[in-house]
């Protein structure tokens, strides 16, 4: 079993920065992973604590059932893919992909066979002979991956792993990687600063800020039902729209407007400050007044292909939301908009965490 | 879709080591054992000879004789013998005119003004001069000194072919020009080559709009280049410095004659020391020189670090 | 006057301006090309002159100059001497180095930027003139006086801080997930080192190499001082004793040799500048 339990654990920098803060996380045998954050965050530094090449202030690490939070980073059975993917220039592919099994001795018939059978698996089979100089981005990728499931490692970490390649090139590598996870049923973690590459990929998502895990959950749960503000407007596509409101009554006073507020998990007194949250997917708009619903006045409309974007003005506040681009407002009009209660969110407007709404 | 290596599996249980603090995991021992080596050889051969030169400099201690094999303790006596040694006055005021002439001004400006006309050239002119200024600063001091004892010399010498002066015996009536001349020719690639890299940095744009506004090519270079290059010109002046103050090479064009004309500090260093055993007396003049030497490099760090 | 002629009369001394600067230009470089031409010529053409004077002059070709140098007792052996002292600092400068170099790039040891600048100005202090007394003192003490080891130890000591802090900085440059990459699959620190930092460091390391052959290859003083026995003395000690010594010079000879002694110096010296341009000047003569 390579399940990974991390407990309380910290790094601290000699400036006494703490790079992670006290983190708890446990990966299943097999999960796909993902660390996401904004940079800065502490989810390369954890990342590179699993992997060994950062020492661990406090706390604890097990790989399995082994305590691994002070062994050596080659005896960890982990292997990583680096974000410049750190292919040695002096070896070709073939070299390169072998040379774990240099390292553990492994004669030089066998090496070069396993590097053949590995690469072909990742169809590379035709240019174990070229130096990593002479290949494309996507094919450097992939000899860098080739080369860390050679040694079938228990752990597999990948450092932004998409992020040096180009828009088209990722969404391709995106699909590739989804499915070598899948087959090699090695648990991985990823770091991303991108959450539509946390959200397509991973099993599982910790999102991460300051060196403190904010929300750990499934694509969907953090996706529905985001534990704090942060979290909300971290995910997505499009930032959602989080406005200051007040419960009065089992409704929510919002942009000038009494909504109704969506079931509250928390008791809160009646004009308890929140903020009021709803996804820009989740609104809908009419050219006349509805039940529930914000007036507002159309100031952009962004077309993004098959939707548009819609900015809008409602009183001192800004709205945005998604609609279909050929039933977008125009600007300047005057609009209504309105959501179901179900996908709205409500959060403390003082500890930012979530007190109503969610799945 | 992918194979599976069989025979490296991930059953195989390893001592397990621990982690040391380091990106190469050498640890702090290991790192302290690759630095030490090379520590211990700049120590014995660099830093131990100059502090060995002050109890040096304080012995009467000679190559041959009778104190060679009794050495005595003399205090500061070489130090007030060579204050009051002409020779050593006179190898003070040599080197001072030497660096001051030769390198501060002869190689720096020589240096600059190459570099400034050759800036905007590309081209065989360009490479032929470089290379030309480039090869006597490679070529071993001690061809070069020849090739000079040859463009000299009094009978065949090329220069009193060129200049019409037959019989002129220039490292003897011109000895101190000569060897300034002949510093010059052997330094400048270096201000040259300098220049020309710093003078590449200067934004073009700001050379544009200065022409633009007029600006003659010497307004340029007062108002914009060399405020630009400020730092370069410093480095250069204090390099150059430096390496003239401590050149030995004129020793083997004039061998400090004739008559101590040409004895520079670091010829007298090895006359007295070394050519005539007094290695007591030398040792001193060497502290003196190396306090010099820190002095310059200490001027340079200072004044370095007020930009 | 009116505008137009004006205009005209500006233009007319714009003109005039501009060509005595060009002229000035190219009689300036022409100058500086012959000043710096002009000793050199010797060199490229005596060397091939059935007989060779002080002077430049259309030579009598031949190539029997060159036997002069196998025929003299001392001249080839000087050859061979240069290249064990250069070969010995070069090989005792960059091994050194590149283990300090490494360890200085990637460990953090107190006071680390302050022993690399110390040691850089130690070096352009103590330079061969100024330490020679104590220096020639030193070898004589240890037993080292006329040996060929005692000139490596010396010229090797003179010039490690320039290469460790040359290499260091280029070692910086090297991206840290090359050896991060080896050690999580288990590569200890020497196998790191081989694998991976001396290869990916290569260029840093030939070019330190060849910066020491060029400093120990042209170096006069430290020979010329440890060194009596002509059978010992590299090229540039030998150049010198055949002018100097009494009798009448033997030109053929000494042309021959100087161009075989300056040579290979002026090759790998182009060679290297053509790759790596004006970094290789730094403290190249001390």
């Amino acid at each position: 079993m390579s399940d990974i339990t991390i407990r309380e654990l910290v790094k601290q920098y000699p400036n006494g920065v703490r790079g992670v803060d006290g983190v708890d996380v446990d990966v299943a045998d097999g999960e796909f992973f993902a660390l996401l954050g904004p940079s800065g965050c502490g989810k390369t530094t954890l990342l590179r604590s699993i992997a060994g090449l950062e020492s661990v202030t406090e706390g604890a690490l097990h790989i399995g059932v082994t305590d691994m939070t002070h062994v050596e980073p080659g005896d960890r059975g982990v292997a990583m893919v680096f974000q410049d993917y750190a292919l040695f220039p002096h070896m070709d592919v073939s070299d390169n992909i072998a040379y774990p099994l240099r390292v553990r001795k492994v004669p030089k018939e066998e090496r070069r066979a396993t590097a053949a059978r590995t690469a072909e698996g990742l169809s590379l089979g035709g240019l174990l002979d070229r130096r990593p100089g002479q290949l494309s981005g996507g094919q450097q990728q992939r000899v860098a991956l080739a080369r860390a499931i050679a040694t079938r490692p228990d752990v597999l970490l990948l450092d932004e792993p998409l992020s040096n390649l180009d828009a088209r090139l990722r969404l391709e590598a995106r699909g590739f990687l989804k499915q070598l996870q899948r087959d090699l049923g090695v648990t991985t973690l990823f770091v991303t600063h991108d959450q539509a590459e946390a959200m397509a990929l991973a099993d599982r998502i910790a999102v991460m800020k300051d060196g403190r895990i904010q929300q750990i959950g499934t694509p969907r749960e953090v996706f529905h039902s985001p534990r704090n503000t942060f979290v909300a407007s971290f995910i997505g596509s499009h930032p959602m729209n989080l406005l200051p409101g007040r419960v009065s009554g089992g409704r929510v006073e919002v942009l000038g407007a009494s909504l109704p507020a969506p079931r509250l998990t928390v008791d809160v007194p009646d004009g308890h400050e929140v903020v009021w949250g709803v996804r820009p997917e989740f609104i809908s708009w009419s050219g006349t007044a509805t039940p529930d619903s914000v007036r507002a006045e159309v100031s952009i409309v962004e077309n993004l292909g098959a939707t548009a974007l819609v900015l809008a003005k409602a009183g001192d506040a800004r709205l945005q939301c998604v609609v279909s681009e050929e039933s977008a407002p125009q600007v300047g009009q005057q609009v209504w908009f309105a959501c179901s209660v179900e996908k709205t969110l409500l959060f403390d407007a003082v500890t930012t965490d979530r007190i109503g709404g969610g799945e | 879709m992918v194979s599976t290596p069989s025979s490296v599996g991930t059953g195989v249980v390893r001592a397990r080591r621990k982690r040391a603090d380091d990106v190469a995991g050498l640890g702090r021992a290991r790192a302290a054992a690759f630095v030490v080596p090379a520590l211990l050889m700049i120590g014995m051969f660099l830093l131990f000879p100059a502090i060995w030169t002050i109890y040096l400099g304080m012995t009467d201690y000679r190559l041959t004789g009778l104190a060679a094999a009794h050495t005595s303790f003399v205090g500061l006596g070489n130090y007030t013998a060579a204050v009051g040694d002409k020779a050593f006055w006179n190898a003070l005021q040599l080197t001072v005119v030497f660096v001051a002439l030769s390198g501060v001004i002869g190689q720096s400006l020589l240096g600059f003004s190459l570099a400034w006309s050759l800036r905007r050239l590309k081209g065989w002119v360009r490479t032929l001069v470089e290379s030309l200024a480039l090869a006597a600063w490679v070529i071993p001091g001690s061809v070069n000194a020849f090739l000079w004892i040859a463009l000299l010399d009094r009978r065949d010498g090329t220069l009193n072919t060129l200049l019409n002066t037959p019989g002129t015996a220039w490292l003897i009536s011109d000895p101190m020009a000569m060897i300034v001349i002949f510093n010059i020719w052997v330094g400048t690639a270096f201000s040259m080559q300098l220049f020309s890299s710093a003078l590449s940095a200067v934004s073009p744009s700001q050379l544009e709009s200065a022409r633009i506004a007029g600006a003659s090519e010497f307004r340029q270079l007062f108002d914009i280049v060399l405020p630009t290059i400020k730092g370069h010109i410093l480095t250069n002046t204090l390099m150059i410095t430096l390496w003239t103050f401590n050149t030995f090479t004129p020793f083997l064009l004039t061998a400090g004659g004739p008559n101590r004309k040409t004895e520079i500090l670091s010829v007298y260093i090895y006359k007295t020391a070394i050519g005539s055993g007094q290695l007591g007396f030398g040792a001193a003049i060497s502290m003196i020189m190396l306090l010099i030497n820190l002095a310059i490099a200490l001027l340079y760090m200072r004044v370095g670090r007020k930009k | 006057m009116t505008i137009a002629t004006r205009a005209t009369a500006h233009r007319t001394s714009r003109t005039a301006t501009r060509f005595v600067g060009r002229l000035g230009f190219v009689v300036f470089i022409t100058v500086v090309s012959v000043f710096f031409a002009v000793p050199m010529i010797w060199l490229v053409v005596a060397p091939f002159d059935g007989n060779p004077t002080m002077s430049v002059k259309w030579p009598e070709w031949t190539l029997n100059n060159f036997h002069r140098i196998l025929d003299n007792p001392y001249a080839f052996g000087s050859i061979v001497n240069s290249l064990m002292i250069s070969g010995g600092v070069v090989a005792l400068t960059v091994i050194l180095a590149t283990l300090a170099a490494y360890a200085l790039s990637r460990v953090r040891i107190p006071g680390r930027d302050a022993l690399l600048y110390g040691l850089l100005l130690l070096s352009s202090i103590v330079t061969g003139t100024a330490a020679m007394v104590p220096t020639f003192q030193l070898i004589n003490a240890l037993g080292l006086i006329n040996t060929q080891l005692g000139v490596v130890l010396v010229m090797s000591g003179g010039i490690l801080p320039t290469v460790v802090f040359i290499l260091k900085d280029f070692m910086d440059s090297v991206p840290k997930s090359y050896e991060e990459s080896a050690r999580l699959y288990g590569a200890g620190p020497f196998q790191i080192l081989r694998d991976v930092v001396v290869p990916v460091a290569r260029p840093g390391i030939a070019f330190v190499a060849v910066w020491s052959v060029v400093q120990a290859w042209s170096n006069f003083l430290v020979p010329f001082i440890l060194l009596r026995d002509p059978t010992l003395q590299p090229a540039g000690v030998l150049m010198y004793t055949f002018y100097t010594e009494a009798g009448q010079a033997d030109l053929r000879l000494i042309s021959a040799f100087s161009l075989v002694y300056t040579l290979p110096v002026v090759v790998i010296y182009f060679l290297v500048n053509r790759k790596f341009g004006f970094r290789f000047y730094g403290g190249i003569k001390s």
